[in-house]
């Protein structure tokens, strides 16, 4: 049986298209890049300084200067490209990285991303995580429905402290796939099979809309 | 040139109530050797205010020196877009011993790269509606609001570079570029911690990353301050 954050990471890499330039934040998305079929030729985009082409694995260990921004070792890939701090987030602000795939805390109807800072708790770091939802035009969220006390992570309004207000476009979560917008809030564009659209909208703490053309999603594995 | 200069002499530039910035990202472009020797000050220095993306640390490495660095007590301020890996930085933040600027990665890299332009400032969507907010101008231009960011500058910046020559062209390899370009700009004397030194002429002038004007002085590298 695959987990829950496997499966969520699995759709992710289903979705991503042929050609994208893709910055994959912490948590689940910075599992998603080795599940991306083969045949997609995919850039991928990272903070501190570096645009790889193809696979993002592991390098050989050992050389301090091929770290990334999760302390993992980046290829040196013909096809890649380093660059200094500052112009990479040129890259990413000013909307040359198409998306941005993160993981958070909370989201809300709004299309609020609260993901840097739990209330009464020092932060450890705010990262590239506002710069990217703030030039990125397509930022996906790939979180778990709910915290690990069962507290649900899709809310009507943050009360965490937010990353960005009104930038998330798509959220990813072991329930289904759903698109939000500020003034359309959630809504359901499609659902894992093991999920009815009832369970899924009892575990939103906020309005969820259907779409007509609700699909069920297949990736191609048995989910049990 | 007279650029080429030992870790002690680099750091005694250093004196209490300075601001330094400090390159690297994680271990990436860290200058192990400069953090170690202003590491070793500890008890003869105060009132530094750190200027370093992570407060130069990493919890799981044995050469990374941001701990032990924070440990002495000689760094009041710290400006960072990460702090987590530093473990003695987290406790003296929450017992009030330290105090934080937390920074977007952007602004802060932009605040650096402006700080070297001469620039006074830049507008940034980045943290709008957010707690980066409070306390700072939002400017709208043609409907888009802003945050007014200034820049950083700092009296000392301690800086990584993969080859330098002896006057000072530096090239740097992969991911250690990071913010080491911009600080090298931004401070009133900066000091380069390299692998190996050149003699003038031997780096490809379309391949120098940080160009010469910019390195005040240059200290070689100690291969046992880079062994993972």
């Amino acid at each position: 049986m695959i987990s829950n954050r496997e499966r969520i990471a699995l759709k992710v890499a289903q979705d991503i298209k042929d050609g994208e330039f893709v910055n994959f934040g912490h948590g689940i998305p910075y599992s998603v890049p080795p599940l991306i079929d083969k045949s997609k030729k995919v850039f991928f985009q990272n903070e501190p300084g570096v645009v790889c082409f193809g696979t993002y694995a592991p390098a050989e260990k050992g050389v301090y200067e091929m770290l990334d921004a999760s302390n993992s070792y980046v290829c040196e890939l013909p096809q890649g490209a380093f660059m200094s701090t500052s112009a990479s987030f040129a890259m990413i602000r000013g909307g040359h990285v198409s998306k941005t795939v993160l993981g958070a805390l909370q989201v809300d109807s709004h299309a609020n991303i609260a993901n840097w800072k739990t209330p009464g708790k020092p932060a450890s770091g705010i990262g590239g995580a506002m710069d990217l939802c703030a030039g990125c035009p397509q930022v996906l969220v790939a979180m778990e429905s709910t915290a690990k006390d069962g507290t649900p992570k899709m809310v009507e309004t943050c009360t965490y402290p937010l990353t960005a207000a009104g930038r998330v476009t798509m959220v990813y979560t072991e329930l289904g796939v759903f698109t939000v917008n500020p003034t359309e809030g959630f809504t359901l564009i499609e659902r894992f099979p093991d999920y009815t659209v009832e369970e899924i909208i009892a575990k939103v703490a906020a309005p969820v809309k259907v779409s007509p053309d609700l699909k069920v999603i297949d990736l191609g594995i048995p989910l049990d | 040139m007279g650029k080429i200069t030992t870790f002690e002499e680099a750091i005694d530039h250093i004196q209490s109530g300075m601001t330094v910035m400090i390159g690297g990202f994680f271990l990436a472009g860290c200058p192990f050797g400069l953090v170690k020797e202003l590491t070793r000050r500890g008890g003869k220095l105060e009132n530094i205010s750190l200027i370093s993306n992570d407060a130069a640390s990493e919890f799981k490495m044995p050469h990374a020196y941001g701990n032990e660095l924070i440990a002495t007590g000689m760094v009041k301020k710290v400006t960072c877009a990460f702090i987590g890996h530093n473990h003695v930085a987290m406790k003296k933040i929450a017992d009030g011993e330290l105090e934080l600027e937390m920074q977007p990665m952007g602004t802060f890299a932009e605040r650096i790269r402006i700080g070297g332009a001469g620039i006074g400032g830049f507008l940034t969507p980045t943290g709008v509606g957010t707690p980066i907010a409070e306390g700072k101008p939002v400017i709208n231009v043609d409907g888009v609001d802003y945050i007014l960011e200034k820049p950083l500058k700092a009296d000392v910046a301690l800086i990584y570079g993969s080859v330098a020559d002896e006057n000072g062209n530096i090239y740097t390899t992969g991911v250690a570029r990071n913010f080491n370009v911009d600080m090298a700009t931004a401070a009133k004397y900066t000091v380069a911690e390299v692998r190996k030194i050149v003699k003038p002429g031997e780096i490809d002038p379309s391949m120098v990353t940080i160009p010469a004007p910019f390195i005040d002085a240059i200290v070689l590298a100690k291969e046992e301050d880079y062994l993972l």
